[in-house]
């Protein structure tokens, strides 16, 4: 049982060490949940660290490559489960709705069960990857982060219905990220574009100067 | 602090994991029950390290959930104030914002990641210590239903899953509510560089005091709340890291003195020794007001005499009190009352209602506003004080006890001064425990809520003295209907401006409020107050009730604090007042309300006071209000004249109500709003339950008799609740599925029948043509009475309006001839199929005959699949019976339309299949209700359907092809 915060539970200075660390072993309950705490928690830090960014601050012209990687791999799960849930929603009201009904009433049909299992896995791959990023820098991107605040509010909605068993927290969880994103929404607005945060290297002493 | 269970293998019949219960200990182990309840070592599992009891995990996270977010939340967590002393003097204009950003940095500052990885190191041993076995059982939720005898061996280790997740979602709920009620986000702004400048040398100089704080405190034996000192100048240094947009733990940073557990494990000792202590909003308030003495103090200019004053101060201090001067065995007596009905009930609010008290109860303390039963005779004071315990106005010594304001009552009198009025110049005598500030702040915000405020007239009913107030009020310029609404609609500093200028707009200009005798004990303040009542007639000639007194001899000095507790708890006056009694408090009730009156501004003032944050915090708990409304009124039955009732009758809110409205406003763009729109916005909970869901009962058909069923409601409340919603039920369902039905058919293009089936739940299992009906009947003169269904149409959508069109026409055209020909269709069962339709195009088959209708059916089936496989060959036939007979249990057409648009059928195919269903559902019904199944009668039902349903005269062939192309036996 280790307490300590040098061995965080999801190591990512060694690269080797995937973070699906937590999906290896079997049962993943309370580690999705804790995992979740975190992702949330990091996304509130990282916002934090947006909004109190100094005048000065220097936003790297050249984006990581590990980074770039994980976003990349987020759009396309996104597309795919933006896709999905289309895919369920059909005509109706909503994909809630359509959703609840499938999970609920036509647990029978195997079309439309692997359709479930087809989202459950695309929603569990989606929140992982969040993850990832949520470990990164992702300060430095906030118009992406604004994105995700979004994104996972509707991932929470499809983990609140497929996983009963924690629907009371993936809701929360829901509110916590609508109040993230609303916030977000506040501090960047519409029209301001990601380039325009990242600024160029300053020197040193132009720096200092303004310090 | 919560006992726990110690862990016995006797009496544990399942598997469960247990912990150590010593701080910082990481002994985990799985206990199992003895074999055959006696065979086995080790009956009470023990901690090898410690030798002590070990204690289960799921009774033990709660606690140690509490002791994180007493962590996050404690008041050592605001600024310090020698740094605020510092930013006033040299950035004054970012003070308040700084203040702000800083509440806001809390959380994620001072370790919200780190108790994230701390739960996550529990969760993850708990998990470890489960066998493969109950994994695999765990795995999947379903199991346990299913294999019971498997259940019931797992069925502590999935509680005690559960109680970790409903941990998380705890610790997620009050991150949230920091959020919400501490912070306007708008206001935030980032550090201009000067402020973050010196802010910067202030985090180097902290983080070079943390080494040295780490060291004192391994290496020598300090007093707890020391240790929390260092803990939490530790824990702080995060929050400044946050507010220069570092991130609040430094990532690379391998070796680190303190960890997680550590933190945790040590807020969980400060918790149980008292030593923590929640913020408010107050809190946060007064670091912008009244660190004034402070500031002073720290810059070194505090005079003698002022360090003499503090130290006559903290006579008061929570060490100095014992148990028998404050006397809490009333309030004990209800505790003791609340844990025997959860450990019947097993229901948490009890307990949460017991830790909510006694927070309250630590912080009272620590205040000491008010005298304790028993006070300690002050030396100093004593001296002040005249042989006769009291000081008349323009009597030496006078001034200077007001200024210290260390009497325990005053007499004070308000003088009203308003020309043309008649009580012009009269004069009211009152009494208090507390200063005449305050006492007249609750006179002030007491007329304005308890008088009628009917057309800005106070009417009769009303007291002398409220009358006066009220109407000193309106003579300055005030709408006492508008400011009540004003008043009830904001919260926190906005509500203390407004009563500030209000009571500024009075005092001393019509109203003179003037202490004329200062008390050294209570004990002599009746008798006076009762000789000036008399001696200025004020109860004939002034704007007193009463006289004042009444005292037959000495007076009793009650356990305020026992009875403030109790307020907390939820009793009622008389309950109190029994409960005195029985702890030989000779009182009567009236007795006990007038000391409410003297120390707390009477009992609805007591109530806002004490038992309002109670409940609000257990909403921030996550309880249902209705749970909290019945537990309260299970507690002290009815409450008159309170702020319970007005809470209950949505006459009064919670603060958070008031903020969740503001939000929604802000969100949309609405910064100045008035009362009424604030009212509207506001989810007012009556009778606990939130208007919203109130509201929605109505819409989904829920009547006033379900509802006595379901929530043990009378009825006549019912009717009164919805009379304040609306005028009455009937009235709120149709207002507001009107506002619905639009919104549908408006945005969503749901068409009328829809609505009504779908958004309104009725006429469920009714067939399609009925619902047509019924529908159209209900929005035309229920929903929209004197307009029709295509008037409605033409409004709001008018892409439905060209199908509806279409629908009349071929309607009014088709079915009337339909139906004749239908109805001239020959009864004979057996006989063959009419010539004459089959001319008339309904069928190509030129003779046929139909034995068997279920028979018939199956050849319909059959000939479904032909058609599908036809489309998609790789669709197997078992797969399309399966989705016949699924779609034939769908409720409604509605829902089986919207089924049958996502699966890729071609479209003649989807209306074959759509057709059949309707075939099967009928025939569904007829078995059920046992009616007899006749060729004659399906055929017509089969055309009625066709007709209604616009299914074309090809499909209808088609079908009749298909079974004669497959089985022609049965047709020639």
């Amino acid at each position: 049982m280790n307490f300590d915060l040098e061995n965080p539970y999801i190591e990512y200075d060694s690269d080797d060490i995937p973070y699906s660390l937590y999906e290896i072993h079997g049962v993943n309950k309370i580690r999705e949940l804790s995992r979740q705490l975190r992702t949330f928690l990091n996304y509130k830090t990282a916002m934090i660290q947006y909004r109190f960014r100094p005048k000065t601050a220097t936003y790297p012209d050249r984006v990581e490559e590990k980074y770039k990687e994980t976003e990349r791999s987020l759009k396309q799960l996104a597309l795919k489960f933006i896709k999905l849930l289309a895919n369920i929603r059909g005509n109706s009201f909503s994909y809630e709705i359509e959703l609840e009904r499938l999970v609920f009433n036509l647990a029978y049909d195997k079309i439309r069960k692997s359709l479930l299992t087809e989202l459950k896995d695309v929603t569990q791959k989606l929140f992982t990857t969040i993850h990832a990023l949520s470990e990164q820098e992702i300060h430095l991107h906030p118009k992406f982060l604004k994105f995700i605040a979004n994104l996972t509010q509707e991932a929470c909605i499809v983990f609140k219905i497929l996983n009963n068993w924690a629907s009371g927290f993936y809701e929360e969880l829901r509110v916590n990220y609508v109040q993230l994103h609303d916030e977000l929404t506040l501090l960047i607005p519409e029209e301001y574009a990601e380039k325009s945060t990242v600024r160029k290297h300053k020197s040193l002493e132009e720096g200092l100067r303004e310090w | 602090m919560v006992e726990h269970t110690k862990v016995s293998r006797k009496t544990t019949n399942e598997d469960r994991i247990a912990i150590c219960p010593q701080l910082g200990c990481e002994t985990i182990k799985r206990v199992k029950p003895l074999k055959l309840g006696f065979l086995g070592f080790g009956k009470y599992p023990k901690c090898n390290q410690h030798q002590l009891p070990l204690v289960y995990v799921d009774e033990r996270i709660g606690e140690i959930v509490g002791a994180a977010l007493a962590c996050l939340f404690d008041k050592a967590g605001l600024p310090p104030k020698v740094l605020l002393t510092l930013i006033k003097e040299k950035f004054p204009k970012e003070l308040s914002m700084f203040i702000k950003s800083w509440v806001y940095c809390i959380t994620i500052g001072r370790g919200a990641p780190i108790i994230s990885s701390y739960m996550d190191s529990l969760s993850n041993s708990y998990l470890k210590q489960i066998t493969k076995k109950q994994l695999k059982v765990l795995k999947d939720d379903t199991s346990i239903k299913r294999g019971r005898k498997k259940g019931k061996v797992f069925e502590a280790i999935k509680k005690g899953i559960d109680e970790i997740i409903l941990q998380y979602t705890r610790l997620l709920k009050h991150l949230r509510a920091h959020s919400e009620v501490l912070i306007n986000t708008q206001e935030l702004l980032p550090l201009s560089t000067g402020l973050r400048n010196a802010f910067n040398a202030w985090l180097e100089v902290s983080s070079k005091e943390k080494t040295d704080l780490l060291k004192i405190e391994e290496e020598q034996d300090i007093p707890l709340s020391q240790v929390k000192d260092y803990y939490d100048r530790i824990l702080n240094l995060g929050i400044y890291s946050c507010l220069l947009g570092l991130p609040p733990v430094e990532k690379n940073k391998k070796k680190r003195r303190v960890s997680a557990f550590d933190r945790f494990s040590a807020y969980l000792e400060f918790r149980k020794e008292h030593l923590t202590e929640k913020f408010t909003k107050s809190d946060i308030e007064d670091l912008k007001f009244n660190n004034h003495k402070d500031i002073q103090y720290v810059m070194g200019i505090k005079k003698e005499s002022d360090i003499q004053n503090m130290i006559y101060e903290e006579t008061y201090e929570i060490s100095d009190v014992t148990e028998k001067q404050i006397f809490l065995k009333g309030a004990k007596l209800v505790k003791d009352t609340l844990l025997d009905k959860y450990n019947q009930t097993k229901n948490k609010i009890f307990l949460s209602i017991i830790e909510q008290v006694y927070n309250l109860k630590i912080s009272l303390i620590k205040e000491a506003e008010y005298p304790f039963l028993k006070p300690k005779k002050i030396f100093r004071q004593k001296k002040l004080f005249s042989h006769k315990g009291y000081f008349t106005k323009g009597e030496l010594g006078f001034t200077e006890i007001l200024k210290k304001g260390r009497s325990e009552a005053l007499i004070y009198k308000l003088r009203c001064d308003l020309p043309k009025f008649p009580y012009n110049g009269k004069i009211y005598i009152g009494i208090t425990g507390r200063s005449l500030k305050t006492r007249f702040k609750e006179h002030v915000t007491a007329a304005i809520r308890e008088c009628d405020r009917t057309y800005n007239t106070p009417g009769v009913g009303y007291t002398k003295l409220y009358l006066a107030i009220a109407n000193s009020l309106i003579h300055v310029g005030w709408n006492i209907e508008l400011l009540y609404d004003k008043m009830r609609s904001i919260t926190g500093q906005q509500y203390h401006t407004l009563l500030y200028k209000v009571i500024k707009s009075i005092e001393n200009v019509h109203i003179f409020p003037d202490v004329i005798e200062l008390h050294e004990y209570m004990d002599t303040a009746h008798d006076r107050e009762k000789y000036y009542t008399k001696t200025l007639n004020t109860v004939k000639n002034g704007l007193n009730e009463y006289e004042g007194g009444g005292y037959k001899g000495k007076h009793l000095r009650l356990p305020l604090y026992d009875i403030v507790l109790m307020i907390a708890f939820g009793m009622n006056q008389h309950q109190i007042t029994r409960i005195l009694k029985k702890h030989n408090f000779e009182v009567s009730r009236a007795t006990v309300g007038k000391r409410i009156m003297h120390y707390f501004g009477g009992w609805y003032e007591a109530q806002v006071k004490f038992l309002k944050p109670i409940i609000e915090q257990l909403f921030l708990e996550g309880y249902e209000g209705y749970e909290i409304y019945r537990t309260f009124e299970d507690i002290a039955g009815q409450h008159q004249a309170t702020w319970f009732n007005d809470w209950r009758w949505g006459e009064a809110f919670l603060d958070f109500e008031i903020a969740s409205a503001q939000k929604i406003l802000e969100k949309n763009g609405i910064k100045e709003s008035s009362p009424q729109i604030i009212f509207d916005n506001i989810d007012i909970h009556y009778f606990g339950i939130p208007k919203s869901k109130w509201i929605k009962w109505t819409l989904e058909d829920l009547s006033l008799n379900n509802l006595v069923d379901k929530y043990n409601f009378s009825k006549k409340t019912l009717v009164e609740i919805y009379k304040k919603i609306g005028s009455s039920h009937e009235e709120v369902q149709i207002k507001y599925r009107r506002s619905i039905a639009i919104d549908l058919i408006k945005n969503s293009g749901w068409t009328v029948e829809k609505v009504y089936t779908d958004a309104f739940k009725r006429a469920p299992n009714t067939p399609f043509k009925r619902i047509r009906s019924l529908a159209s009947d209900y929005f035309e003169n229920v929903l929209f009475p004197n307009s029709s269904v295509e008037e409605i149409y033409k409004k709001y959508n008018k892409s439905l309006l060209a199908k509806y069109l279409e629908y009349k026409e071929e309607a009014r055209i088709k079915p009337s001839k339909r139906m004749e020909d239908i109805n001239n269709y020959p009864k004979d069962l057996n006989g063959p199929f009419p010539q004459d339709l089959m001319e008339k195009g309904y069928f190509s088959l030129k003779e046929g005959k139909v034995h068997n209708f279920p028979k018939f059916l199956r050849y319909l089936i059959v000939g479904f699949i032909y058609k599908s496989l036809k489309e998609d060959s790789s669709i197997s036939e078992e797969l399309l019976l399966q989705k016949i007979f699924i779609f034939s249990e769908a409720q409604n057409l509605a829902t089986l339309n919207k089924a049958l648009k996502n699966l890729k059928f071609s479209e003649p195919v989807k209306e074959y299949l759509y057709f059949l269903i309707i075939l099967i559902r009928e025939i569904k019904r007829r078995v059920e209700s046992s009616e007899p199944i006749y060729r004659s009668h399906i055929i017509k039902y089969f055309i009625n359907e066709s007709v209604e349903l616009q299914v074309s005269p090809p499909i209808i062939n088609d079908i009749i092809w298909t079974i004669k192309n497959f089985y022609p036996d049965d047709f020639d």
